[in-house]
């Protein structure tokens, strides 16, 4: 290779490793944000638990008891406005998460992942 | 209930902790509900914060200052300011152990000052019926770099537990929990031998780590709770810390495979650990400018 092609691809595995950490970035603030305290207890707001909540909510549960985070039976008092709250989190998050995934993904140089 | 954040300031002969401690504040003021900050700090460093700031500024940001006595035990440290440059100067920040007695708060969150707060994610705490907070789990600012001394004390050790952040109510099993913390740091020397681990340095996260382990009866149970964050961010000495934009904080982080190489890096509304101090402090005024 010469020298010029080599530099090219040592530009470009720069570039590659610059996105995959900016991405990682993304990744841990979503997840971050998707922690939620409830009532005392903290939960990890994941799919599953968004559709564990839903399924209870449609049978009409007024209120329950889940395990948090760190299995502590914590009282969920009003099932719907947790299912509410949950879900509004989720969508703030992972919205903010899917802007700014796909803002990373058309930017080209190193600089301009970082600004 | 009173509530705030307690952070440890002591200045050495390269490191202006209490201006770290001013832009920290200025963040917390910024992001936090719960944004009472007391500082206990020694004579030398208030006397300097007060030289450099106007004095009704920093009482805008600070509210409570406890001067204590600086413990001038040798407890000698490198500090990094990447890997081209380095000092070895004296820790001071020794006095933790005390938090149970110095915070004016009934329930209080312990800060390293470089631990700098971009968002309301500590808030939770306070929201919690946990009464004592410690995260285990933290992640290299850099996701393909990963340090095995930040997960156990010594190689065949026991969990490594972060005093950089540590949330408690002023309840009995607090007060058993610093003095725990306090009587390690006394033994230090025994507590290495028993615990198999080599650290010259006095370091509060193996005291903590230690005590924990004896409160937990000598295993691994879940009676110490980790805060409402999934892991603490945490970038290195060897890394440089190089601009700041609102939220927005710059890192070049050194590759772990090739040393003195750097990668760009930038985290927005993110708390970042920030070990390299010399950066830190080169871009607090930065920071207080544009938070204040």
């Amino acid at each position: 290779m010469t020298d010029q092609r080599l530099e090219n691809a040592l530009e470009f595995a720069n570039y590659r490793a610059t996105l995959a950490n900016q991405k990682a970035k993304l990744k841990d603030r979503c997840e971050a944000q998707l922690n939620y305290a409830y009532n005392g207890g903290i939960f990890h707001i994941s799919e599953s638990l968004i559709s564990f909540v839903d399924s209870f909510y449609r049978q009409g549960k007024k209120s329950m008891i889940m395990l948090d985070s760190n299995k502590t039976p914590v009282d969920i008092e009003d099932v719907q406005e947790f299912y509410n709250q949950i879900t509004t989190r989720w969508f703030e998050s992972v919205n903010e998460y899917h802007r700014q995934h796909n803002e990373l993904a058309n930017k080209r140089k190193v600089h301009t992942l970082i600004d | 209930m009173s509530t705030g954040v307690l952070f440890y300031v002591h200045n050495n002969r390269h490191i202006d902790y209490g201006k770290i401690a001013l832009a920290n504040s200025c963040l917390i003021k910024k992001h936090m509900k719960n944004n009472s900050v007391t500082i206990v700090t020694d004579t030398g460093t208030i006397n300097w914060l007060y030289k450099a700031f106007d004095k009704d500024f920093v009482d805008s940001k600070i509210d409570n200052i406890i001067v204590a006595k600086r413990n001038n035990t040798r407890n000698i440290r490198r500090f990094y300011d990447t890997r081209y440059s380095k000092q070895v100067e004296t820790f001071y920040n020794i006095d933790r152990f005390n938090s149970y007695n110095y915070s004016p708060y009934d329930e209080t969150l312990i800060l390293d000052v470089d631990y700098m707060i971009c968002n309301n994610q500590f808030d939770m705490c306070w929201e919690l019926d946990y009464d004592i907070q410690i995260n285990k789990d933290s992640k290299d600012i850099l996701s393909t770099r990963h340090y095995d001394e930040f997960k156990r004390i010594g190689e065949q050790s026991i969990d490594f537990y972060w005093a950089t952040a540590v949330f408690f109510r002023k309840t009995k099993e607090a007060e058993i929990l610093f003095n725990l913390v306090n009587h390690v740091q006394q033994n230090y020397q025994y507590y290495k031998l028993l615990y198999g681990f080599e650290a010259p340095t006095f370091r509060n996260d193996f005291a903590f780590s230690i005590a924990i382990h004896l409160l937990n009866g000598m295993g691994n149970n879940n009676f110490i709770k980790p805060l409402p964050v999934p892991f603490l961010q945490h970038s290195h000495g060897f890394d440089d810390f190089v601009d700041v934009n609102g939220t927005k904080f710059k890192f070049l982080l050194e590759k772990p495979n090739n040393p003195g190489d750097y990668l760009l890096c930038s985290t927005e509304d993110t708390n970042v650990h920030i070990m390299n101090k010399f950066a830190l402090n080169r871009l607090s005024d930065k920071i207080i400018k544009e938070n204040k």
